[in-house]
């Protein structure tokens, strides 16, 4: 699994924790750990979610590069 | 607005389908195991203890996966007063049994498991949940701190 250091890093920037993203996004903190650490692939309601919350698009949050190659 | 809130999330549905279906073969397989026990003569309780000895450890393994997997409260539940609740049940069983047992009720008699000694097994299962409940709550909100 891959983390997703991207959400992290615009979560940080945000100055944002888990578990206020959490509430902002209608999940549990757990929930956001687990995407983070690339153990849960959320649905896309979730990833638009998540997105709208940090104000990024779905490709800078959600898109890897190495994938297309 | 405050039903959505206490609603389960979309991972932890998916989890917990997946411990209920565990939940139901475990059951299965207990409810054959018991039956080809009574077929070759061996009665371990009354039908009545067997069958809800059966059930309550079935929820106790699907409540254990549960607490570890973080899938037993939804959003916006507290968890300390569902495992204070559970906690007293815990201890009322136990002073009933220990009422019991002092008074000189026998865990098994004529080979067979008694209600008092359905009920100390009651209550070391609802005992192994709640702690299991109580460890992972402790081990979220540290979680929480260093995330903090």
């Amino acid at each position: 699994m891959v983390k997703n250091l991207k959400l992290k890093a615009a979560r940080a920037a945000k100055d944002m924790t888990q578990q206020e993203l959490a509430d902002a996004t209608g999940v549990v903190r757990q929930t956001i750990n687990a995407i983070e650490l690339g153990e849960y692939n959320p649905s896309i309601r979730l990833c638009v979610a998540i997105c709208k919350t940090l104000g990024k698009t779905l490709n800078d949050l959600f898109w890897e590069e190495h994938e297309q190659q | 607005m405050n039903k959505e809130k206490k609603e389960f999330d979309e991972r932890q549905i998916e989890i917990r389908k997946n411990i209920f279906k565990h939940g139901f073969l475990i059951t299965l397989i207990a409810l054959l195991l018991n039956a080809f026990l009574n077929d070759q003569g061996i009665v371990w309780a009354s039908v009545f203890y067997q069958n809800i000895l059966i059930f309550v450890l079935s929820i106790t393994i699907v409540s254990i996966e549960f607490h570890m997997h973080d899938v037993y409260f939804g959003r916006g539940i507290s968890r300390a007063p569902i495992l204070g609740i559970m906690g007293f049940c815990v201890i009322v069983l136990a002073v009933l049994s220990g009422i019991h047992f002092a008074n000189g009720a026998a865990f098994v008699a004529n080979g067979e498991l008694t209600s008092d000694g359905a009920g100390v097994i009651f209550c070391v299962l609802f005992l192994v949940s709640v702690t299991c409940g109580i460890i992972q709550s402790l081990r979220s909100k540290q979680a929480e701190k260093i995330m903090k």
